[in-house]
């Protein structure tokens, strides 16, 4: 009988998490839900505050243009999210070439847009739908071949 | 007494992984709670289920290593499980437990003695052979591992008597693990190839069913927070003893991860009837610590 309740518990879950995801969409983009231009402009200025305060990834920006890496990111993150932006820079297996980054720098940065957002008031759920679209880019930005 | 010595021992297992060898350290460099907790035959995953992720928090250039501390209190036994792993470039994991099953005030109506103990020993190895739970976002392909557990009783003699055929077996699995970032779930499935009654404790075969059986093992976990996990776990069993029904085991949890070092999982499990004393569930907790 218990396990009756923990498969409808299962279930539960499941449907949770399906209708997190039908709920969304549709009516209003990512791009919005992120709080639009100001809204990501901040999440991006942020990920790179604590990121050139970060030890484990500073140093990758060394030889950045960090202005420039800023309006780029933002540029990039409203068009991956259906804002009203076209991104205009390298693809990301170019623009980081030579950079030497392994999973350990890409999660910490990963980890450093997840305080900006917990900043912003982003809801952990379109924080997710956020990260879903980026996570893919580890190949790219690591030069390790797609897993 | 032992295993609290043993568990002490255990939890100094992550400390000795402070010191550096060269540039090959812990870099903490996966994200948080994407290595899973342990299950109670030392494996990562979730508390019944082996999952394909490799336990730790160490990436592909680096290494993991957790030791673990699990309790259950069922109505008629108590079980303890004590044991720890390394996780090595996000590829291998190498696991050791050791489970204590006390019969407690239950011993003597066995026809054991008060207290009695089943032992067990788990060494596993399992090897990620495709796919990235993680990074894998834009496919359906699941990280899939395969996995294999040495699994030792002790006391063969009533092992043997109660009908099981041998005191140590090998399980054999394929897990399959796929984290949907944008839907905050995990979902996994593992086959299991093996011959052991209730996880090996009561041995290995038996006077019913001596052969391996095929196995399942189903979870679903759904992320609350950043470090705050909700689950189920459903384990098929093989009924390989005349004496006595074995059923499917099942558990319910919430797990917390307040920082890579540490995570503590509450839980609800029930792991059917064991040696005829009806219905054996209960709460179940695990405290996990690692670098």
């Amino acid at each position: 009988m218990k396990h009756i309740v923990l498969i409808t518990l299962f279930i539960a879950a499941l449907c949770t998490g399906l209708s997190a995801c039908s709920t969304t969409g549709a009516q209003t983009t990512l791009y919005d839900r992120l709080g639009g231009n100001s809204g990501v402009t901040n999440i991006v200025s942020g990920t790179l505050k604590y990121t050139l305060a970060d030890p484990r990834i500073a140093h990758t920006f060394d030889n950045s243009n960090v202005p420039r890496v800023e309006k780029l990111l933002i540029e990039q993150i409203c068009d991956l999210t259906d804002g009203p932006c076209t991104y205009s820079g390298q693809t990301m297996e170019r623009s980081h070439r030579g950079l030497n980054l392994n999973t350990m720098h890409f999660n910490a940065l990963v980890e450093n847009m997840q305080k900006a957002m917990d900043d912003e008031g982003v809801p952990f759920a379109t924080q997710n739908d956020l990260l879903a679209i980026l996570a893919p880019m580890h190949g790219d930005v690591t030069g390790r071949p797609k897993r | 007494m032992k295993l609290l010595h043993f568990t002490l021992a255990i939890l100094a297992v992550p400390l000795a992984a402070c010191s550096n060898f060269g540039d090959y350290a812990p870099d903490r460099g996966r994200l948080l709670a994407t290595g899973g907790v342990s299950t109670v035959e030392g494996s990562g995953g979730g508390g019944l289920s082996s999952w394909a992720t490799i336990s730790g928090y160490g990436s592909d250039e680096s290494f993991g290593v957790n030791a673990f501390y699990t309790q259950s209190n069922l109505p008629d036994f108590e079980l303890r499980v004590a044991g720890a792993s390394v996780g090595m470039n996000d590829r291998v994991e190498i696991s050791y437990a050791k489970q204590q099953f006390d019969t407690g005030d239950t011993g003597p109506e066995l026809g054991l003695a008060q207290g009695y103990t089943f032992e067990q020993d788990i060494v596993g190895a399992k090897v990620r052979v495709l796919g990235d739970a993680v990074y894998g976002q834009d496919t359906w392909v699941p990280q899939v591992s395969v996995g294999a557990q040495y699994k030792k009783a002790s006391d063969a003699p009533l092992l043997g008597a109660l009908g099981a055929t041998d005191d140590d077996g090998v399980d054999l699995y394929v897990a399959a693990t796929k984290i949907m970032l944008d839907k905050n779930l995990l979902v996994g499935g593992t086959l299991r190839a093996t011959r052991a009654n209730q996880f090996g404790l009561l041995g290995f075969g038996g006077d019913q069913n001596d052969d391996y059986s095929m196995q399942f093992e189903g979870t679903v976990a759904y992320m609350l927070s950043k470090n705050l996990v909700i689950g189920a776990d459903y384990r098929t069993k093989p009924d390989n003893l005349g004496f006595a029904e074995e059923q499917d085991a099942a558990a319910a949890y919430i797990a917390y991860f307040p920082t890579k070092n540490i995570s503590v999982t509450g839980a609800y499990v029930d792991v059917g009837d064991v040696a005829l004393r009806g219905k054996q569930d209960g709460a179940y907790l695990s405290l996990q610590v690692g670098f």
